[in-house]
């Protein structure tokens, strides 16, 4: 891995499309700012890691886990 | 076509109600082939099953049945890959997570899946929507659970 020491305002460049700008350094937080055009995805590493459980959980149900839960699910609003 | 399920046994699919994920669901291989079950009808729960993969099926659900409010930005790139010409050729799906003790059922409304109806491929977003968690709770009547109970606390509100 590429580590770099950076001071606040500072930039790092990736390819020609992508700026990263330290904003803010307070503590053990620090404030980034990402230039990159909208069709990079650009999202938190904890964020993706919740969603590959969250999908890997969603594969555990069983055959009858559906009946249970049109049984114990509030009356739901009219369906379009 | 006819495919294998371990769930299900044997089903028979129509060759057009086949949605590929090319980028596959995150965690999960690219390019894999599924078919949605409706196994409990007239309610929002759905079976994303695989069609290459007998034992892969995870529980989706139309969240707006729940959260009606909910929003999801689809990106331009994502739109183009689905074929997306207009909002209503998108199929909003996402993850649903039971837990048995206690009884729990959450949503995942930060990493939906977004199907194009007429390319019958599908995405799976990340979004960066404060609102959203990959466990909103959903409300239910079963005494107990943290989600009934904060739906009766909401009620009572």
């Amino acid at each position: 891995m590429l580590v770099l020491t950076r001071k606040t305002e500072q930039t790092i460049r990736i390819g020609d499309d992508i700026e990263i700008v330290v904003v803010e350094v307070r503590g053990d937080h620090v404030r980034l700012g990402i230039r990159a055009s909208r069709d990079v995805s650009i999202v938190r590493g904890e964020i993706l890691a919740e969603v590959q459980a969250a999908n890997r959980e969603a594969a555990l149900a069983e055959a009858g886990d559906l009946e249970t839960l049109a049984d114990m699910a509030l009356p739901l609003p009219a369906e379009k | 076509m006819t495919i294998e399920t371990t769930r299900f046994g044997r089903l028979d699919v129509d060759p057009r109600a086949v949605i590929t994920v090319p980028r596959g669901l995150i965690g999960f291989p690219p390019d894999q082939r599924f078919t949605l079950i409706e196994h409990a009808p007239n309610t929002p729960f759905r079976w994303l099953q695989s069609v290459d993969d007998p034992a892969l099926a995870l529980v989706v659900m139309e969240p707006h049945a729940f959260f009606p409010e909910y929003e999801v930005d689809i990106p331009d790139a994502d739109a183009e890959l689905l074929g997306l010409a207009a909002p209503e050729e998108a199929r909003v799906l996402t993850t649903v997570t039971i837990q048995r003790a206690p009884r729990e059922v959450t949503t995942n409304l930060l990493g939906p899946l977004i199907v194009g109806l007429g390319s019958g491929r599908a995405v799976q977003l990340v979004l960066g929507d404060d609102r959203y968690t990959t466990r909103m709770p959903l409300p239910t009547r079963d005494p107990g659970s943290q989600s009934a109970q904060a739906a009766s606390a909401a009620q009572a509100a």
